[in-house]
């Protein structure tokens, strides 16, 4: 049974996951991009990125476009799995008893 | 780690927010130009087969060249805050997809309807918006199955109202159809901002 992940759980992390793991499967999404979409501080985004790609559940890789450095992320096969996990969890604590083990 | 089902159910809420504005962002980047493009070919290119019936076959040949090349351009371009780590995969899929989709139409409307009548400018709207509609419904994007219902719609009342008048039935779908693709290109590259 998928139990909660402590890492993800975290609201900024949780909508991290779900930004990257939504732009599709072989997506990646530049950090002033994603920052802008979930209203976080440079700071902000970059403490939960740390969090997030220590646990290697996301990647990041920096590369230039023209002359400015631009930092590009992306969720990893063991960040997608955990993400899964972490959502099927939280549906299960939401579910109501009967319809999880079919009991009355 | 105790969580309480609101806690859950606020949780997964905020991330089906997220997922859904990440996912309309990247296809309204995708899609809002190209829409503009072909709004603009519509826009000249069923005036101007209005006015030269006879060299029909060699503007809508520059136009959807121009399309084409066009789209798969603003495709490329239109992908720098989200990339796909193999995009040229993807879009010589949609290329190939709208290309083999096109000769068909083209075969058919050879075979169905008379070149130069109101019922091959009907036919071949009508073909392209079911493409339209058919991705709209495969990919849940509701926006493209009210543009290629609405489109579809003005074609079947202009048929309805210019059916012996082929040259102002293609001055309306100019006007009417290529200003509708034009407006709701517009309308998702500033949501996509």
């Amino acid at each position: 049974m998928p139990q909660i992940d402590e890492i993800i759980h975290q609201p900024v992390r949780l909508k991290i996951m779900a930004a990257l793991l939504a732009s599709g499967a072989d997506a990646e999404v530049e950090f002033t991009f994603l920052r802008g979409r979930l209203g976080c501080t440079d700071g902000n985004l970059g403490s939960h990125l740390d969090k997030l790609t220590s646990a290697r559940y996301v990647c990041a890789r920096k590369a230039f476009v023209g002359r400015k450095p631009v930092t590009y992320l992306s969720a990893t096969r063991t960040g997608r799995r955990a993400f899964e996990d972490h959502v099927t969890a939280l549906q299960d604590i939401i579910r109501p008893p009967d319809a999880s083990n079919g009991q009355l | 780690m105790d969580v309480t089902p609101q806690e859950a159910k606020d949780l997964l809420g905020q991330t089906d927010t997220v997922a859904a504005l990440m996912r309309n962002h990247s296809l309204y980047r995708r899609i809002g130009p190209t829409l503009i493009l072909w709004g603009i070919i519509w826009l000249v290119c069923f005036p101007l087969t209005a006015l030269l019936p006879t060299q029909s076959g060699w503007i809508w040949l520059i136009g959807d060249a121009i399309g084409f090349t066009g789209s798969a351009f603003s495709m490329r371009r239109s992908n720098t805050s989200v990339r796909c780590k193999s995009p040229n995969v993807v879009r010589s899929r949609v290329l190939w997809f709208w290309a083999i989709f096109l000769a068909y139409g083209c075969y058919w409307m050879y075979l169905f309807a008379p070149a130069g009548s109101a019922r091959a400018v009907v036919f071949i709207v009508t073909l392209v918006m079911f493409a339209y509609v058919a991705i709209g419904l495969l990919a849940r994007m509701t926006f493209m199955i009210w543009l290629g219902t609405g489109v579809t719609l003005l074609a079947m009342i202009g048929f309805g109202l210019f059916q012996n008048q082929p040259h102002v039935l293609n001055v309306w779908m100019g006007v009417t159809g290529g200003l509708t693709l034009l407006a709701t290109g517009i309308f998702l590259t500033v949501r996509a901002r």
